[in-house]
């Protein structure tokens, strides 16, 4: 009687199972040359249990990339998959065709009740937020890049040295100040990539103190650094200097 | 009506700024410099990061500039400031143009694929035409039906994956690549979802210290990522062109930046076959959608 109640119990569970799935896999003992046989074993079992569950749970897959000027800055992808396996008797191990191969065979199901209890949870409103602003940050850092105000020293080929001012505004607009020589414009874009951008230099006071016209070529160091070239209109190296963030 | 200004319009914004370089001298698929309607093309140099993020940027570019194509929110800002002083006039001019997009892009699948010689990675990327339909709330649009050209193909090569020093011998002899080889790789990297099958791939490189079956994790879960995207995606994309005149000197800037996001529920994803790059070691996977 009570053998009788036990596999009616049993057999009872197993008709009451939403989902059930038989689930083959093989691993190479030579892929794991540092584990014992046993330890094989039980990766074996691992990987078949995982094949399991993400067949009768699915699978969430989380991914998102982000790009600034065609090129990737993040890109994540995350899975996830889970709820109770249960297993329907003994696993099978067994040798496979290659030399080394461990193939176990299991019969796994879930339960209605686990079905609803399943653990993958979805994305909430809380961590897309702060995903949401984790990305717009990353390409702002990228945006700003060479935007803000830029003060340093630069020497000149011909002798001597000079303190200079570069504002660059978010809109694209920038301007250059010569404060010792008691000159300086603005500054028209030409060419900007991630850590590299071009002006060409057009004076609006101070003309008779400087000369006109000159190509500038900002390069990022670092967030606070950045090195300054001017060139002649041959493209001959004026003078050559070092920038740091003010703002 | 109004729903296609914005499409004329950054198609002629994009026109004039994003179309791919190209190679006169060598003869590419049509689609590269003519993308049928309601298709997009992105290309991308070679990455040092491998395969995987060239054809990740490629692919962000199409999947950004389909999603512009479809729905976009423009914003122009033009000043012009004319003085004069010591008896001379200038002029400085400014124009801006912002174009924001954000929708929710499902089914947009890569159609095909081109290397040119300067291994530069070319992508079409589609959508059907009832998703197309839904998303601008429109009847009118009907994608071209694409013949793609024939593919001269080599089949797979396993002697020289055996010779290649990527792994182990026995590794390399258990790995079957079932496809035919087109520019060195699987047909199926150029056209994942050849004969109505929902598919996409993975490409992971080898690194140290790290065994195959790792690299071959890495791999799949980047191809059920890259599936996920296909299905469905959140793309928030900008693209800001800017324009200066100052007198004789003018300075132009176009800059992009895009947001592609996707949480999706692989139901059941199956492998449909690998090759490994007796080259570079990359690992490619195949899978589809069962």
């Amino acid at each position: 009687m009570r053998y009788f109640l036990i596999f009616g119990i049993f057999f009872l569970t197993l008709a009451l199972a939403d989902k059930s799935v038989v689930k083959t896999v093989t691993i190479n003992q030579m892929q794991y040359a540092q584990k014992s046989f046993l330890q094989v074993k039980e990766i074996a079992l691992q990987e078949a249990k995982n094949a399991a569950a993400k067949e009768i749970y699915g699978e969430v897959v989380i991914s998102e990339t982000v790009t600034a000027n065609g090129k990737i800055l993040d890109d994540v992808v995350r899975e996830q998959s889970g709820g109770i396996v249960r297993i329907k008797g003994e696993p099978k191990f067994r040798n496979g065709e290659n030399f080394g191969d461990i193939v176990v065979t299991i019969e796994a199901y879930a339960t209605d009740e686990d079905l609803q209890n399943r653990s993958v949870l979805k994305a909430s409103a809380e961590r897309e937020e702060s995903q949401n602003n984790g990305a717009i940050k990353k390409i702002e850092q990228v945006k700003r890049g060479f935007y803000g105000i830029w003060s340093g020293f630069a020497m000149r080929g011909s002798g001597g040295s000079g303190d200079i001012m570069i504002k660059i505004t978010d809109s694209g607009e920038a301007t250059i100040n010569y404060d010792s020589l008691h000159c300086g414009g603005e500054l028209i874009i030409q060419e900007k990539t991630a850590d590299l951008v071009k002006f060409k230099e057009k004076l609006t006071y101070g003309v008779d103190k400087c000369v006109d016209r000159h190509s500038i070529t900002l390069k990022k160091l670092s967030n606070t650094q950045m090195l300054f070239m001017q060139f002649d209109k041959d493209e001959r190296e004026v003078s050559k200097g070092t920038l740091y963030r003010e703002e | 009506m109004y729903k296609l200004f914005p499409l004329v319009f950054v198609c002629l914004l994009a026109g004039c700024a994003i179309s791919p370089e190209t190679k006169t001298s060598e003869e590419l698929p049509f689609w590269v410099n003519n993308p049928p309607e309601m298709h997009a093309v992105g290309s991308s140099d070679v990455n040092f990061q491998g395969i995987y993020m060239q054809r990740l940027e490629a692919m962000n570019k199409a999947r950004s500039d389909l999603a512009h194509n479809l729905k976009s929110y423009i914003t122009s800002q033009f000043e012009i400031r004319s003085k004069s002083s010591n008896e001379k006039f200038s002029t400085n001019v400014y124009d801006k143009v912002n174009a924001l997009s954000e929708v929710f892009l499902n089914e947009s699948y890569q159609v095909d694929a081109y290397i040119d010689s300067k291994k530069r990675l070319y992508l079409l990327v589609g959508s059907p035409k009832e998703r197309i339909n839904s998303l601008i709330g429109s009847k009118n649009i009907n994608p071209d039906k694409i013949e793609l050209p024939v593919l001269k193909t080599v089949p797979f090569d396993k002697e020289k994956l055996v010779q290649s020093r990527c792994y182990d011998s026995y590794v390399l002899q258990s790995l079957n690549t079932h496809s035919n080889l087109y520019q060195n790789r699987p047909v199926w990297f150029f056209r994942p979802n050849q004969n109505g099958v929902v598919g996409s791939i993975g490409v992971a490189e080898k690194e140290e210290g790290r065994n195959f079956l790792e690299q071959k994790s890495v791999a799949l879960s980047l191809a059920k990522s890259s599936l996920a995207k296909r299905q469905k995606s959140q793309i928030a994309s900008e693209h800001e062109a800017l324009k200066i005149v100052h007198d004789d000197i003018s300075g132009k800037l176009f800059e992009t930046s895009s947001i592609l996001r996707s949480e999706t529920n692989l139901d059941y994803v199956v492998e449909r076959d690998i090759w490994l790059d007796p080259d570079s070691c990359e690992l490619y996977i195949w899978v589809i959608k069962k």
